[in-house]
């Protein structure tokens, strides 16, 4: 435990955590994986520690400003009365409220069980299988040893969901984290998420804060499987705040044809880390991943892909973008790797940057990982700024300039979400983007105006 | 002697193909690495007492370093206190002629082919021949002074011309770099130094022919390269090992500095001893490459084919601190059998209007692992920076990898950086149509590979091209079928 001192950073979350492995008797310990979790956790914690930049996985981020903060774990029993409207579409909504699971607002939906990981242990269960199959339990997929934010979220294993779908739910399922705090609040939530054979399911992942004073830190890690033919369409809203910060670790695992399909907008949050990853364990399993960026102020967006190619004639793509504007950052390290059985493999990747500013930082690290001969992979990446060319001509149309930039960074934008199934959805994130868009564009030029005057005065 | 050399010729003369021993008397340090060590090799090579002070400066900081394990190599340790940190041909005095050269180690170069011999004068090329450590032999020294060019070992140089030594060494590759990069400060032996005037065009191509050779020696070359303003250089490397069965670590350091309107291409084949069938042996080529663009409008352009060596890690960079100027790499690694490839470059651009450029080939066949690895780092101040980067992979059968590892780090908005990589396969519909035209198939697998490394060849000087092809093909024999 020396490891664990209270002074360094989020350490005091897990007294609580120490506390129930100090009573818990070694045959409670034997006989209760959850308890086996978050021993787990805190032991790769120990070991470990958080990550700084000088771990590779972690090099161009730096958590120290955003850990800082005397976060607290959510107590007491704090509940929503009712769900605001964020989205413009009526959705299945699994709420967590300053971290606590909000079942009143959960109606019974048709094709979709759901059940609440606190209730389950609080309850004393010690099951954490979606619908008893051993394989597709919490920690399956995720293990503490692979992140040290994954043996976090272990070690405070307490709220989340369990979430099985047996038939097509008629609404997207919204999973959602809000909070209002005067205190900097911790949010840890786990989730596991199983598609039926044959089911098609949306579900949208979206972080919000209603409080303007205390920061909120999400660490939620989720574990998601595809069984036979079943397609998952996983939407991460992160345009939010920018006291909101997230950690978010994914990992989707899937059997034959199965499809899933991401997409992450990141806009608004003060400072989000994604990292996603797909393993590709059967045939004509199929994946897409959609990224986008657009930040401004001291915004940090950092996304970690990995796709995993292991059986042959698999497909991935994957396409991330971003526009940066003032002291904002954008990481972005995409992996495929191919395995020597996953023969007839096809995947595309394709990273492309937008720096509106010389405070502006881009890194981009696409990594191919190839140990199959008959593949098709491809992936490109690029850093630059709006074509000049491209601007003259809608000037010359009598475009402001404003106008016109807006109009190509919207364009450039547009392409990573114009593909998204949900159309009011799309129309909502569309608006959200181009708003921000017009003020990132339209600060820059009252800086050019500045600038301009400095020049002649 | 002649009695000896005779019963050595008898013994060694019929049994060598392509790794072979040359059998000169040398004095070995006794092995281990220590600070006595190291005032042994300074004190041997009559070196003053501020390079000393350096060589200890780089040792102490060496103790303090680890050894990395970053790279996407796996190699069993390397225990660094069983080296030999010396060995140097025994010599009376130095020699004035070609003919006072001791014959065993003209045969040797003969074997490997470099024009010493006055009829290779014709073909253009001055050779400063590197046999373990210490030149033996440098021509064409006159012609190149006459340009007011020096060309000559890098302990002759320390010797000469102590303060353009002085002024240089250390100032691109710092003895505190990398671990590789320090014990090479502390212990090197020699290496080659050019220094070109201001100015001056270098008539012909430098060349130096580096040889490993004593068992156990690791080799420690050093090189340093200097083009003043608006000069020109091309220099050649390159290498060929004798067969061996214990690993053998060359951890060289090649410094280029060019200076204002300066251009030094810097071109290697490396063909080292790869290891048998089953990986056994081969060297170990752990290299510091890097050069600096100093002035405005200078260019660095690295071309390397790589086809040799159990393990080859090395990064040619090039720092681009002058306004406009150009660093290009060029690359074709292959691997095969059991060997390893981490390679790649650096481009930092620090000057306004710097431009890079990259192209990497690699190939990897049978059960070799082949990496690249690579950084594009536009720094605020570098307006109007350009990149362009393209890395290609080939793959040879299923039991083989290929790795992109492409590092872009850009915080100057007017940047642009491209990045495109791919991963192919030799295709059937190639091989069938090469065959039916009554080429076999081994044939035309380099007829292909050669095709795939075309966009670098073409960069490299023609005498070594037409190397560079024979070599793929060699090292390509027994992948297929």
């Amino acid at each position: 435990m020396t490891n664990l001192q209270e002074t360094k950073p989020l350490m005091h979350l897990l007294s609580a955590t120490f506390d129930s492995l100090q009573s818990a008797t070694p045959e409670q310990l034997a006989h209760n994986p959850f308890l086996q979790l978050r021993k787990q956790g805190l032991d790769a914690l120990a070991r470990t520690g958080l990550p700084t930049p000088r771990d590779e996985e972690w090099k161009y981020l730096n958590l120290a400003p955003y850990i800082r903060h005397p976060y607290q774990l959510p107590a007491g029993k704090e509940s929503l009365s009712h769900l605001p409207q964020i989205l413009p579409i009526t959705t299945i909504p699994v709420v967590f409220f300053n971290g606590l699971f909000q079942p009143h607002l959960l109606s019974p939906a048709h094709g979709v069980t759901v059940t609440s990981l606190a209730q389950l242990l609080d309850k004393g269960s010690h099951d954490g299988t979606v619908l008893g199959e051993q394989e597709h339990s919490i920690g399956q997929l995720l293990s503490p040893e692979d992140d040290p934010f994954v043996a976090l979220n272990a070690a405070l294993l307490h709220q989340g969901a369990l979430l099985h779908i047996t038939q097509n739910p008629s609404q997207p399922i919204y999973l959602a984290s809000i909070t209002q705090s005067d205190q900097p609040l911790f949010v840890n939530l786990r989730f596991a998420i199983r598609l039926s054979t044959g089911t098609a399911a949306t579900v949208i992942l979206d972080l919000r804060t209603l409080s303007k004073t205390a920061p909120t830190f999400h660490n939620i890690a989720s574990e998601i499987w595809l069984e036979t033919e079943s397609a998952l369409t996983l939407i991460f809203l992160q345009n939010d705040t920018a006291q909101n910060y997230g950690v978010l670790t994914t990992r989707i695992a899937q059997t034959a044809r199965s499809r899933s399909r991401l997409y992450t907008v990141t806009a608004g949050n003060g400072m989000v880390r994604n990292t996603t990853s797909v393993q590709l364990n059967e045939p004509e399993a199929e994946t897409v991943l959609y990224g986008l960026s657009v930040l401004r102020d001291t915004e940090v967006a950092d996304h970690h892909t990995a796709v995993e190619h292991l059986a042959p004639n698999c497909q991935s793509s994957e396409l991330y973008k971003s526009i940066v504007a003032d002291q904002a950052t954008n990481i972005f390290n995409g992996k495929i790797f191919v395995h020597p059985e996953a023969q007839q493999t096809n995947a595309y990747q394709s990273n492309h940057n937008i720096l509106l500013s010389d405070d502006a930082r881009v890194y981009t690290k696409p990594q191919l990982e190839i140990f199959a001969d008959d593949v098709r992979c491809t992936h490109g990446a690029t850093v630059g700024q709006l074509p000049q060319e491209a601007v003259f001509y809608l000037r010359t149309r009598g475009l402001p300039e404003t106008v016109a930039d807006v109009l190509l960074l919207h364009a450039f934008a547009g392409e990573v979400y114009e593909q998204l199934p949900l159309e009011p959805l799309r129309a909502w994130i569309d608006q959200q983007l181009s708003h921000r868009l017009f003020d990132i564009v339209d600060l820059a030029a009252d800086r050019k105006l500045v600038d301009l005057q400095f020049a002649t005065s | 002697m002649s009695e000896d050399l005779k019963i050595i010729e008898e013994v060694t003369g019929s049994d060598y193909k392509y790794g072979f021993v040359s059998n000169i008397e040398e004095e070995l340090a006794p092995p281990g690495l220590n600070e006595e060590i190291i005032r042994f090799i300074s004190q041997k090579k009559n070196e003053p007492e501020w390079l000393l002070e350096w060589r200890l400066k780089a040792f102490r900081a060496w103790q303090k370093m680890k050894e990395p394990k970053w790279a996407n190599i796996h190699y069993p340790p390397i225990d660094f206190q069983s080296l030999h940190y010396y060995a140097a041909p025994k010599k009376q005095q130095r020699p004035k002629s070609l003919d006072e050269i001791d014959p065993e180690i003209r045969r040797t170069f003969e074997k490997l082919g470099i024009p010493l011999e006055e009829q290779k004068l014709l073909a253009g090329v001055a050779v400063d021949a590197v046999l373990d450590s210490v030149s033996v032999a440098t021509t064409f020294k006159e012609k190149l002074a006459e340009l007011g060019i020096i060309f000559c070992s890098m302990s002759e140089a320390i010797q000469e011309h102590p303060d353009l030594v002085r002024k240089y060494l250390g100032s691109v590759v710092p003895y505190n770099d990398n671990f590789y990069a320090a014990l090479n400060s502390a212990v090197f032996s020699d290496g080659s130094f050019v220094y070109v005037p201001p100015g001056v065009r270098c008539p012909m191509e430098l060349s130096t022919y580096f040889r490993i050779n004593a068992a156990k020696t690791g080799q420690f070359e050093r090189t340093l390269i200097i083009a003043d303003e608006g000069s020109y250089v091309s220099y050649l490397e390159g290498c060929t090992a004798p067969m061996r069965d214990e690993h053998q670590l060359h951890a060289a350091v090649v410094e280029l500095i060019a200076l204002k309107d300066a251009e030094i291409k810097y071109s290697t084949v490396q063909n080292w001893y790869p290891g048998d069938k089953e990986g056994k042996g081969g060297i170990y080529n752990f290299v510091t490459k890097r050069g600096i663009c100093k002035g405005p409008n200078a260019k660095i352009s690295w071309t390397q084919v790589e086809t040799g060596s159990a393990i080859t890690w090395k990064y040619p960079s090039v720092i681009l601190l002058g306004d406009n100027s150009v660093g290009e790499f060029y690359s074709i690694a292959l691997t095969n059998n059991h060997q390893q490839a981490d390679t790649g470059t650096k481009m930092i651009h620090i000057g306004k209007n710097t431009r890079s450029r990259i192209v990497s080939k690699s190939i990897a066949a049978g059960k070799s692992n082949n990496s690249y690895r690579g950084l594009v780092r536009v720094l605020k101040k570098a307006e109007n920076a350009r990149n362009y980067s393209q890395c290609d992979s080939m793959l040879i059968g299923n039991r083989c990898g290929a790795h992109t590892f492409p590092y872009i780090e850009v915080e100057n908005k007017t940047a642009t950086v491209e990045h495109e990589a791919t991963v192919s396969k030799i295709g059937e519909d190639m091989l069938f149509y090469l065959n039916q035209r009554g080429i076999p198939t081994e044939e035309a697998v380099a007829l292909i590979v050669n095709g795939f490394s075309e966009e670098v060849l073409q960069h490299l000087p023609m005498e070594f091209a037409v190397e560079a092809r024979k070599l793929l093909a060699i090292s390509l024999e027994g992948s297929v079928g």
